[in-house]
């Protein structure tokens, strides 16, 4: 083939890509003179920066002197540009943010110019694990955004972060990071051994990888810690666990992780560990609270009242004589009532959800005291009961503690006590058979670390942590600490 | 074989222990126990702890020396194929009666107690997929139903001190006004609230140096001795000898002492607790005898499971009232103590000849 027939080969194939290219919708379309021929650019109106095109690419593209594309791509102020004469990829590229600029009769005859239009969220107030003292940064959607976040409070050569693609149709970047010589390798390949064989097409958030990398996919326990706050990642990572960042998503994931870490907020940090330990304490207690009293009170009013003490019994059969329904029948009708307007104030705009939580808290409720339809008692029972749930700091938690609420109240009616016993020791097996990246959930519970308890139901001063979590297999066990001031 | 992640640490062999001795068992022994020794019964309680200590050393000789560390291995080794075979079976019968008489004490407890019209089978049907649940999987899971069902109803022993106030010295004086043969009389049926540690003959192979692990196995046979010298002392202090002949299950007795602003009769939450004590025997006990099905025919664990937990079913559908379960108590007390006082050391003193025949 001669010189000239190539060319007109190449000028042909570049009139059948402009062709369809100009039947896409916002396809913008230049044309320059040059010495050398006709240039061409061309690029996505809805993916590229306009601001930057007009004041870095067309200037320079118009008024400097150049021979060929490689020429030129050295006036350009911008890294990753590429060069080439391969046509096929351009369409892909130009969904990128890239802006294309074609040469005839030179080689190479493509420039591709990544100006992509970054649509990004500032970085804000975290707002769903909010704190009162402690930093007020919070992850926003952007990876690249995320993990300079978390680089910017670990400034060390040895923060890994390895790269992936998950979904076929989405392929959604998904960043591992570890702390080299700290975290346990065996966790990092789990991690990405897991991510890689997920098979969906599309990763929108990071809770589509927590649900599918999680150990046991049919429990109600989320598996992974997901947290909006960079300084809880980077905190976790210097303990040796693994944070698991999805392009998109504003929560980041952590592993492995134990059933007591969902019930730590982070702020507990912040505090005065005394302050901090009492308050996890608090926590707790509302937990078990929250998923036995209304069960508890199903099962004492309809098989064992003999419990009851007299004075106390009469308190209860005040409240309920006006009540036709059987205990069970009662607390479903409030839990019911409860998860409406949990559901309602959910879903509706903030504004208009405190409304509805004021009608239904104040006036449902009262209404339905006075109506006869449920008893005073109960009503205070599952209000706290719910404020307990609501007290959980990671909101995942929190709804599966609302939910293993109502088979718990089904067997309390048919087995009393006994029933509730059973279905206790049911959720128990079932969390010692949970795992997190493979390790056990139950953890320092059982297996039985002592030592893990520094910072499980209480929080002890920073001084006497010197170890990390034996949970996760930290490849160095020991922290480094400072000169004691006090000796 | 068994990787390191399937094993569980030395200081579980304690909560192992514990938990196959104590269980429905603290309802009611003491008025089981003072049939010979009356109000010295509690020195036989002491007597009986002994004993199984010595049992204790016993079996953890036979395991260390052998190479598997198994019941299944240490027959096949001194009887042969054919013959250890047919005692392992025996063992594994053993040990699903001694899970069916829990269920069944258990059961019958919540029958008298708290619901009159409980139908057993169907009371199983809400507890067999939990058991399943629990021994379908690894052994950790059954090991960590132990440990809590060791810590969880520890709590259980402040309730001790409320009968106190009602204590009368003169229920248990004079001490030791009784032959030393009425308290090894007596100490003779202590012994059955001591069973089920024989299942360490099977869990041994699990346990991560399991040599060094002996001194938790006699903390733990230790601590159920403390607990029931405890509990039968205040038993003792609180009823007089008379009473307790009427009397099946004492400690409820106790329990209904307790008051508290929001709670009377703590019995029903006690029960309740109890549970959780209960379970590990019962799991433990059907987990060991798939294990030992498993390791001698090697079937399916999970299917072995299922099958033993189908045969507890139909046993249990056919045993009903006092009548009965009295008598599969005797019988297994009986089994029980043939076992672990002939059975055992014959096997320990054949098994010890066999080696030195074979080496030489």
């Amino acid at each position: 083939m001669t010189k000239k027939a190539s060319q007109k080969k190449a000028e042909r194939d570049f009139d059948r890509l402009l062709k369809k290219l100009k039947t896409k919708d916002g396809f913008m379309h230049y044309q320059h003179d040059h010495p050398q021929g006709t240039m061409h650019l061309g690029y996505l109106k809805t993916a590229v920066d306009p601001e930057k095109l007009e004041k870095y690419i067309l200037p320079r593209m118009q008024e400097y002197i150049y021979n060929d594309l490689s020429e030129l791509n050295q006036f350009i102020p911008f890294t990753k540009t590429e060069l080439t004469n391969d046509s096929s990829q351009i369409q892909e590229k130009l969904v990128n943010g890239f802006v294309f600029i074609y040469m005839a009769n030179t080689r190479p005859s493509f420039l591709l110019i990544p100006l992509p239009l970054d649509e990004k969220r500032q970085v804000a107030i975290p707002e769903i694990e909010f704190s009162v003292v402690g930093p007020k940064e919070a992850f926003v959607e952007d990876i690249d955004t995320n993990l300079n976040l978390i680089r910017k409070r670990l400034t060390i050569p040895e923060l890994h972060v390895r790269k992936l693609k998950v979904g076929t149709i989405t392929k959604t970047e998904v960043a591992v990071l570890s702390i080299d010589g700290i975290s346990d390798e065996e966790n990092v390949n789990t991690a990405i051994q897991r991510i890689e064989g997920v098979d969906i097409d599309q990763v929108i958030d990071s809770s589509y990888i927590q649900q599918t990398i999680a150990d046991n996919k049919n429990s109600p326990f989320p598996q992974l810690l997901d947290t909006e706050r960079p300084d809880r990642i980077a905190a976790v990572l210097a303990e040796g666990k693994i944070a698991i960042v999805v392009d998109g998503s504003p929560h980041v994931l952590i592993g492995p992780t134990t059933l007591i870490e969902f019930f730590s907020a982070f702020e507990d940090y912040f505090l005065n560990w005394m302050t901090a330990s009492a308050f996890r304490m608090i926590r707790i207690v509302a937990v078990f609270f929250s998923i036995l009293i209304t069960p508890m009170y199903v099962a004492v009013l309809t098989h064992h009242f003999e419990i009851v003490p007299q004075a106390l019994l009469t308190t209860l059969i005040n409240s309920r004589a006006q009540v036709p329904f059987p205990p069970i029948m009662e607390a479903i009708l409030l839990e019911f009532t409860i998860e409406l307007l949990r559901e309602a104030g959910a879903r509706l705009p903030t504004k208009i959800g405190q409304t509805i939580g004021i009608v239904g808290g104040i006036v449902v409720g009262t209404a339905a005291v006075d109506a006869g339809m449920t008893s005073n008692v109960l009503l205070i029972l599952i209000a706290l009961a719910a404020l307990g749930s609501f007290t959980t700091p990671v909101y995942k938690m929190g709804n599966t503690i609302r939910l293993i609420r109502f088979p718990l109240l089904l067997i309390s009616h048919v087995y009393g006590m006994i029933g509730l016993a059973v279905a206790i020791a049911f959720i128990m097996v079932h969390l010692l058979r949970l795992t997190s990246l493979g390790r056990p959930f139950f953890e320092p519970i059982y297996p039985f670390r002592p030592a893990d308890f520094k910072d499980a139901l209480i929080r002890l001063p920073f001084d006497k942590q010197k170890k990390r979590p034996f949970q996760v297999r930290p490849d160095k066990v020991n922290r480094p600490v400072g000169k004691d001031h006090t000796k | 074989m068994l990787s390191l992640k399937d094993k569980v640490t030395g200081l579980m062999v304690f909560f192992l222990i514990t938990a196959s001795q104590v269980g429905v068992g603290v309802l009611g022994f003491q008025s089981i126990i003072n049939k010979y020794a009356g109000n010295d019964a509690w020195l036989s309680v002491i007597v009986a702890g002994l004993m199984v200590n010595v049992l204790i050393w016993v079996m953890y000789r036979m395991l260390k020396n052998d190479e598997t560390g198994d019941i299944i291995s240490i027959h096949n080794v001194t009887y042969g194929n054919w013959l250890g075979a047919f005692f392992t079976i025996l063992f594994v019968l053993y040990l699903v009666l001694l899970a069916i008489v829990v269920l069944q004490t258990y059961a019958e407890i919540i029958q008298v107690w708290m619901f009159p019209h409980l139908n057993i089978w169907a009371f199983l049907l809400l507890l067999l997929p939990l058991i399943y649940y629990t021994i379908s999987d690894q052994f950790r899971i059954v090991v960590g139903v132990c440990f809590l069902g060791v810590v969880y109803p520890a709590s259980l022993i402040f309730t001790m001190i409320f009968p106190l106030q009602y204590a009368d010295m003169n229920h248990i004086m004079p001490v030791m006004d009784h032959t030393l043969i009425e308290i090894v009389q007596s100490s003779k049926l202590a012994i059955f609230s001591f069973m089920g540690f024989s299942t360490l003959l099977v869990y041994y192979p699990f346990i991560r140096e399991a040599d060094k692990s002996q001194k938790y196995a006699h903390y733990g046979n230790f601590y159920t001795t403390i607990l029931y010298v405890l509990l039968c002392v205040v038993t003792f202090l609180y009823y007089n000898q008379s009473e307790l002949t009427d009397v099946i299950w004492p400690t409820l007795g106790l329990w209904k002492i307790i008051e508290l602003p929001f709670m009377e009769r703590f019995e029903y939450f006690g029960i309740a607790t109890l549970f959780f004590s209960t379970l590990p025997n019962v799991v433990l006990y059907l987990w060991a005898a798939t294990r030992v099905v498993h390791r001698t025919f090697g079937f399916a664990h999970k299917r072995i499971a299922l099958i033993l937990l189908g045969i507890v079913f139909i046993v249990s559908f056919f045993i009903e009232g006092r009548e009965e379960i009295n008598f599969l108590n005797d019988t297994a007390a009986q089994i029980g103590f043939v076992f672990l006082f002939i059975y055992i050391p014959l096997l320990f003193v054949l098994n010890y000849i066999k080696r030195k025949v074979q080496k030489k």
